[in-house]
């Protein structure tokens, strides 16, 4: 699934959402200087060719209580100036990689994750405090 | 012998009603997308809920055959209608969809499943229970309720010195709420509590209304609760949550594994004596995360993932 996010603020939520066997899963992209905000919760992202959930323009990707498992490539990649994904209570297992952050993206996580598993873990995230 | 004559004329005549009125009601009735009975039993299925209601006695059931739109129905007695899986619909009108109102406070019970109810932006409510007792509603669809200045999905007004118990399962309440009239009322779920009302949230989205996604007001000093379960709360225009407390009543809001995320406004608002309890829950991406204010508190068990700051905190045990 490929959203194009364009030249406006965008608000997209995917709730109880399976996203299987693709070439990407869930892939944000697109121009623009508007933020998309983006959650995902209680949904499944797995068995795709390459990444799970790319963020790959400026975004907020919210990853909550959802699997992102199985994926070819990277479980989670944030890969472009201000692409920030948050994962909290997140599943990040069986990717090729579990975490990866590129050309200025962020992965930030409240601590309470399982993402191990991986062919390779991939990067620690910046943590974030439960309040 | 005149009199002797008419009074047998009329047991007679009595005789004969009775077995009429029975065959009237029945406690199951029917509906098909292709009814046409007037009975609205097995063999000949009605077209529409009303006539169904109408013809079931208090206590009965409602069941779709087959898909269908039946059409908005006025409910005053206890009754079920059962459409789990048929297709069946209702499109509202400019008098609601359906509408739960006894006009006295004796209790009933209402369960609705498997409905599907749109009101084409041209009707006020897609729900109302204005009744004492019980509503249950699963596996429901609730959208495009946006005429009026409270224009609502689902609106639930208990009365005062009765009570209300509401369980939503298993639903979506979606673009409800009238951007046009109504700037401060009107959304998705909304709850006046005169009298104590208990109201169950599981697995529900309420999404994309307007301006709230669930407004819960206590006009009385009935104790008044709402508890949300592994629902979501999202991308609503304004307000996620809105509670309010009015002539010393109080609301308590249990918030649990729910996400309240990307509203326009705030999350989580409390004004008033009213508390929200949150745990395990996602409060993230809104305008802001939480408004308390008039002595009402957001309350966190510690374990939320949130970009705000709870009024106050409590450990788990």
């Amino acid at each position: 699934m490929t959203l194009f996010s364009g030249a406006g603020a965008s608000r997209l939520v995917f709730d109880r959402v399976r996203i299987q066997n693709n070439t990407d899963g869930l892939l944000i992209q697109g121009t623009g200087l508007a933020a998309a905000n983006v959650h995902v919760r209680d949904s499944l992202v797995v068995r795709n060719t390459r990444n799970g959930i790319t963020a790959a323009r400026t975004a907020t990707v919210f990853v909550d209580h959802t699997s992102a498992s199985d994926n070819g490539a990277a479980g989670i990649l944030a890969t472009a100036p201000g692409a920030t994904v948050i994962l909290g209570g997140a599943t990040i297992t069986r990717n090729g990689t579990g975490l990866v952050a590129t050309s200025g993206g962020t992965i930030e996580s409240y601590q309470n994750n399982q993402a191990s598993g991986n062919d390779s873990d991939g990067l620690s995230p910046l943590t974030l405090p439960l309040k | 012998m005149r009199k002797i004559a008419l009074l047998t004329v009329g047991v007679l005549a009595f005789e004969i009603a009775l077995p009429a009125l029975a065959a009237a009601q029945s406690l199951h009735t029917y509906v098909s997308g292709t009814g046409a009975g007037t009975l609205c039993s097995l063999a000949a299925p009605c077209a529409t809920f009303q006539n169904a209601h109408d013809k079931t006695t208090a206590g009965g059931v409602v069941t779709c055959l087959d898909a269908g739109e039946y059409g908005p129905v006025n409910i005053n007695r206890s009754i079920t209608i059962d459409c789990v899986d048929t297709g069946a619909t209702i499109l509202g009108t400019d008098t609601g969809g359906i509408n739960i109102l006894t006009g006295d406070s004796f209790p009933i019970v209402v369960n609705l499943r498997g409905l599907t109810i749109d009101g084409g932006s041209a009707s006020p409510f897609g729900i109302a229970m204005n009744s004492a007792g019980e509503l249950h509603i699963e596996r429901c669809r609730i959208s495009g309720f946006r005429n009026g200045t409270a224009a609502a999905g689902i609106t639930l007004a208990s009365m005062d010195g009765s009570a209300l118990d509401v369980s939503i399962a298993d639903t979506i309440v979606t673009h409800n709420g009238s951007a046009a009239e109504s700037p401060d009322t009107g959304g998705g779920i909304l709850v006046l509590a005169a009298g104590a009302t208990r109201v169950v949230l599981d697995r529900v989205e309420v999404s994309h209304n307007f301006p709230l996604g669930i407004g819960a007001t206590a006009f009385g000093t009935a104790p008044s609760a709402l508890a949300l379960r592994d629902s979501a709360v999202v991308a609503n225009v304004r307000n996620g949550i809105a509670t309010s407390a009015a002539n010393n009543g109080a609301f308590r809001v249990s918030v649990d594994r729910t996400s309240v995320s990307l509203n326009g406004g705030a999350g989580i608002v409390v004004l008033g004596a009213s508390v929200v309890m949150i745990g395990q829950s996602t409060i993230a991406g809104n305008g802001s995360a939480f408004d308390a204010g008039g002595g009402g508190q957001i309350v966190s068990y510690q374990d939320n993932q949130t970009d705000g700051t709870p009024t106050s905190t409590v450990t788990d045990r």
